[in-house]
């Protein structure tokens, strides 16, 4: 097993992924978000392969939807608590992968590909690339890709500013700001212009970059912060009005990045 | 007049005189002196409209520029009075941003329009103190204009202050733009940057700088204040590496404009 599957293991086990979704309110609208893009742009009835599946909850919800679902997840005991949740539903097929070699899976296969997860724990460059190339691949031309990942102004802000800030900038930063990818941290954040960098060299094209919790999650840090489930409706709504917003992108905690793969030239 | 009432009775019982000494208040004032003296050179002539307190105009006056200020309020300018100290070679006149006419055109290399666009809430008085803080600058010239960003007073609002339904300003959300009143009865009138965008497409100006100049501090105070003076400056560095990207913009209480008059 490679360093980072030990730790991620050892990272998921105890942490009960499925329940992070549902128990805070930045949680509960990054899953909204979520969904909201997932319903725009997958239609009903279609294939659908989630790399990085975690316990379980988008792939299972789609499957129900309709949808006819693929989930790969690295840890096994997310996989063993996806599966026991899967119990009972029809069309859903998940095993144990890892988003940098999906050779179990041919080319051009998918309507959709979702990639919630993998992009927090991949922090060689050449890393990201495989799995965004792995991603692509098993994609059919004109399918939707998304694929969410962290920015490392949301971990300044969340993780380091209430103490700690100098080590934060230290290990997080070069001397001239710009972003080291390290395992320690064991989530790692991008500029939201160096993450859509990423993709510039494959054979997609971007549709929008969409901020899925906003501030929220830095709010719900503070002491006076408290939200009402009306209250947390109407935000909801207000979530939405902004979170293409490019000005408002770097200080999301989590982001989905939306992307199509080019369709096939006709020669 | 109402604007002038409001204005009045917020001034006579804010001390604002001390809002920028904390480390979370320096961070709005380090951040527009760092913008200012990118562009200031010996000699200059600097115009403060809406000075306050005088602040910022005294800051430059102690560095040896000739300041003129204007202000609205009579009890600001009284305290603008006594903060002088001996060797500032600065005036300060009663007078209000939308119609500046005790002073000629293109007398200033640096106008500073540092408050009155918080306090302006009809697109006619906002057009004017825009046009004329352009006109009282020579061509050349850079304007500094700061407003107040209507996203994160709402999220201040609506997630520290008891929310947006349920909480004491409820009634000031418009809940389908997601837009605060901005009116003399909430003193503060709040712009996003497609308001600030909007607003400055009557004017030929070039965009040098589009800033946030205090980003979230405000969410995170009292980490901020409790910073030592080492972490503080590190703390800039990281802010002023980061308030000018677009993508992180948005995320500011206040925002700065720094444009050429051409």
């Amino acid at each position: 097993m490679s360093k980072r599957t030990e730790m991620i293991n050892a990272f998921y086990d105890p942490h009960r992924e499925d329940i992070r979704l549902e128990k805070s309110r930045h949680g509960q609208l990054e899953y909204l978000t979520t969904m909201h893009y997932i319903h725009k742009l997958i239609p009903k009835n279609s294939s659908v392969l989630e790399i990085g599946a975690g316990t379980g909850r988008y792939s299972i919800a789609l499957a129900k939807e309709g949808h006819s679902v693929t989930a790969v997840e690295l840890s096994h005991r997310n996989l063993a608590l996806l599966q026991e949740h899967a119990q009972g539903i029809d069309d859903l097929i998940s095993f144990q992968g890892d988003a940098l070699d999906l050779s179990r899976l041919d080319d051009n296969s998918f309507d959709a590909t979702l990639v919630l997860g993998p992009m927090y724990h991949l922090y060689e460059h050449r890393d990201q690339l495989q799995a965004l190339s792995e991603a692509i691949r098993v994609t059919k031309p004109g399918g939707t890709i998304i694929t969410a990942f962290l920015s490392i102004h949301a971990i300044m802000y969340n993780d380091y500013l209430q103490n700690n800030f100098r080590i934060g900038v230290r290990e997080n930063f070069t001397e001239n700001f710009h972003v080291r990818h390290f395992t320690e941290q064991l989530f790692t954040g991008f500029y939201i212009d160096e993450f859509e960098e990423l993709f510039s060299g494959l054979p997609v094209e971007h549709l929008t970059t969409v901020a899925s919790d906003g501030i929220l999650e830095l709010a719900e840090m503070t002491q006076s912060f408290s939200m009402s489930d009306e209250d947390f409706e109407i935000f909801t709504g207000y979530h939405l009005h902004n979170c293409e917003k490019r000005e408002y992108l770097g200080s999301s905690s989590h982001l989905l990045h939306i992307c199509k793969k080019t369709e096939r030239k006709t020669l | 007049m109402e604007r002038i009432e409001a204005l009045t009775n917020y001034y006579t019982t804010h001390n604002e005189d001390a809002r920028l000494i904390s480390k979370r208040g320096m961070v709005e004032f380090l951040t527009t002196i760092h913008y200012v003296d990118k562009y200031l050179k010996p000699g200059m002539r600097i115009l403060e409209i809406g000075a306050g307190t005088g602040r910022y105009s005294h800051y430059f006056a102690q560095n040896g520029y000739d300041v003129d200020a204007v202000e609205l309020m009579e009890c600001n300018i009284e305290v603008f009075k006594s903060n002088t100290k001996d060797g500032e070679n600065i005036t300060v006149q009663q007078g209000d941003a939308v119609d500046l006419q005790n002073i000629p055109s293109e007398q200033y290399d640096i106008t500073l329009l540092l408050g009155p666009m918080y306090h302006l809430y009809t697109d006619e008085d906002k057009l004017a103190a825009m046009s004329e803080a352009i006109r009282v600058t020579k061509k050349g010239g850079i304007v500094f204009a700061a407003y107040c960003n209507n996203d994160i007073t709402a999220y201040h609002f609506g997630f520290l202050r008891g929310g947006f339904k349920t909480g004491e300003h409820n009634d000031l959300i418009n809940f389908e733009t997601f837009k605060l009143s901005s009116t003399p009865k909430e003193v503060f009138a709040l712009y996003r940057q497609e308001d600030v965008n909007e607003l400055m497409s009557h004017f030929k100006t070039e965009r040098l700088h589009y800033v946030g100049t205090d980003m979230l501090t405000r969410f995170i105070g009292s980490a901020v204040d409790e910073m030592d003076d080492q972490t503080f400056q590190l703390y800039m560095k990281y802010h002023l590496c980061i308030c000018e990207r677009k993508d992180m913009v948005g995320a500011t209480a206040h925002m700065l404009d720094v444009f050429r008059k051409e």
